[in-house]
């Protein structure tokens, strides 16, 4: 019996071990947040800080997947490039097909089915990354999904990946509410990115996505500004105690 | 058959063509927009076998679209040219299109519209004023009079129209509605909905 057919065999007690060496890449990736709220979407990055001689802008964590989708990852960057490649093509694909703009759920469902697919093939390995997919339904409602190695997908109100996973996940459960309007929900996306982002604010990147509007990155000065403000509130609410 | 005229003014492109959708001696649609948008500065206008023009068109926009996801930058019209004439060029010996095409661009890099002409067969040329169809037969000699480099949009609508009247006055099939279009640096405009009725003389009152 060859051991080598498939790189990702069941363990004895029924684990894909290869599937959580996977999510183990993920968690050394940098950290990526996304925040829904009651009509925008908000997506923020840790931006791995770039060498002295390396031109930070080539870096970019967020991407467009189609003018009214956009996603983000953690883990492995070249292994997200081809989720990402296959993606777009998708979209294209799809509105090659049916004229109509691709769905989030369904281009969700797409990257999660070729995440599982390199679980159950031969002579590949899977991908070391998750996904934050954000965009708008049919109906116009915001939609935040991530995506796991194993091929699992769901639906968020607020998630994170990556390696500050547990207190920035921790913190959105705690700071979240329903119906948040733009500048609360950007506010609470900086906020929980900064906590854990050594370097602060020049190693954040922050995207909105609005409905029917191209994505909007968020100027360096601006971050800068809501940074400000939540320091100086932390210093006010230390000098009271 | 199709009629599509198309040619290139000072800082825009202008393009034509008539609004039959017909099979045999049947027309099925007076209202077809033969001038499909490519992307926000340009045009193809196609012509031809009418599931051919869609296929072809619907594959060349979804590519263009996605080079520009991929890349985040626009393609210059001269490259849509080219990507164009290679699909044709490649399916002609194998499952062949049959859409003629005049792709009209704006190019924001160099602030000038450009206008090529492609044919099924797979070839393209840059042109300055060109058409396709029976159209051509007879507009071709009008803009070889009066076309000038860099007329103005006034000028050049009036050229238009010029073109469209010589259409429909000698074409023997009905051509009579137009549509014309504009692409300058604030995108792709519909200019007008022309319908063309040339005079017609009672020759046999006037004798009396």
């Amino acid at each position: 019996m060859s051991y080598d057919r498939a790189i990702t065999v069941f363990s004895p007690d029924g684990h894909l071990i290869q599937v959580e060496y996977a999510l183990e890449a993920v968690k050394k990736g940098t950290t990526a947040v996304g925040v829904k709220g009651k009509d925008v979407l908000v997506l923020g990055v840790e931006k791995k800080s770039t060498a002295k001689l390396q031109d930070p802008r080539t870096v970019r964590k967020i991407v467009q997947i189609d003018d009214h989708i956009c996603m983000t990852f953690a883990g492995l960057t070249a292994d997200s490039r081809i989720l990402i490649n296959k993606a777009r093509f998708e979209c294209q694909s799809y509105k090659y097909y049916y004229e109509d703009p691709i769905g989030v759920e369904y281009i969700t469902r797409y990257i999660a089915k070729t995440q599982q697919k390199y679980t159950q093939s031969v002579g590949v390995r899977p991908f070391g990354v998750s996904t934050l997919i954000v965009g708008y339904d049919s109906k116009g409602f915001p939609k935040l999904y991530q995506t796991d190695p194993s091929g699992n997908f769901s639906s968020w109100k607020a998630s994170c990946i990556g390696r500050s996973e547990k207190p920035v996940k921790e913190f959105l459960e705690k700071n979240y509410v329903d119906e948040m309007d733009e500048e609360q929900t950007v506010r609470l996306t900086i906020q929980s990115l900064v906590e854990v982002v050594e370097s602060g604010e020049k190693n954040i990147d922050i995207a909105i996505m609005r409905k029917n509007k191209p994505i909007e990155f968020l100027g360096r000065t601006r971050i800068a500004e809501i940074v400000k403000e939540f320091e100086e509130e932390k210093k006010r609410k230390e000098e009271e105690d | 058959m199709d009629s599509l005229v198309g040619f290139v003014g000072k800082n825009y492109v202008l393009m034509a063509g008539d609004t039959n959708a017909g099979r045999s001696i049947m027309r099925l649609k007076d209202d077809f927009d033969k001038l499909v948008q490519i992307d926000s500065h340009k045009i193809l206008a196609k012509s031809g076998e009418i599931g051919d023009g869609n296929q072809f068109c619907n594959l060349i926009i979804r590519n263009v679209s996605l080079y520009r996801i991929r890349n985040e930058t626009e393609l210059t019209t001269k490259s849509v040219a080219h990507y164009t004439r290679r699909q044709l060029a490649t399916a002609i010996r194998k499952n062949p299109y049959s859409v003629n095409l005049l792709l009209g661009g704006y190019d924001k890099k160099d602030q000038k519209g450009s206008l090529y002409y492609l044919d099924y067969l797979g070839s393209s040329k840059k042109i300055n004023y060109g058409a396709h169809g029976y159209a051509a037969l007879f507009v071709g000699s009008i803009l070889d009079r009066f076309w000038k480099e860099d007329l103005d949009f006034e000028d050049g609508l009036e050229l238009m129209k010029k073109c469209l009247r010589e259409v429909e006055k000698r074409l023997i099939i009905g051509t009579r509605c137009f549509l014309i279009k504009m692409i300058n640096s604030d995108g792709i405009s519909v200019v007008e909905k022309v319908m063309i009725n040339s005079e017609k003389k009672n020759e046999i009152e006037e004798e009396n």
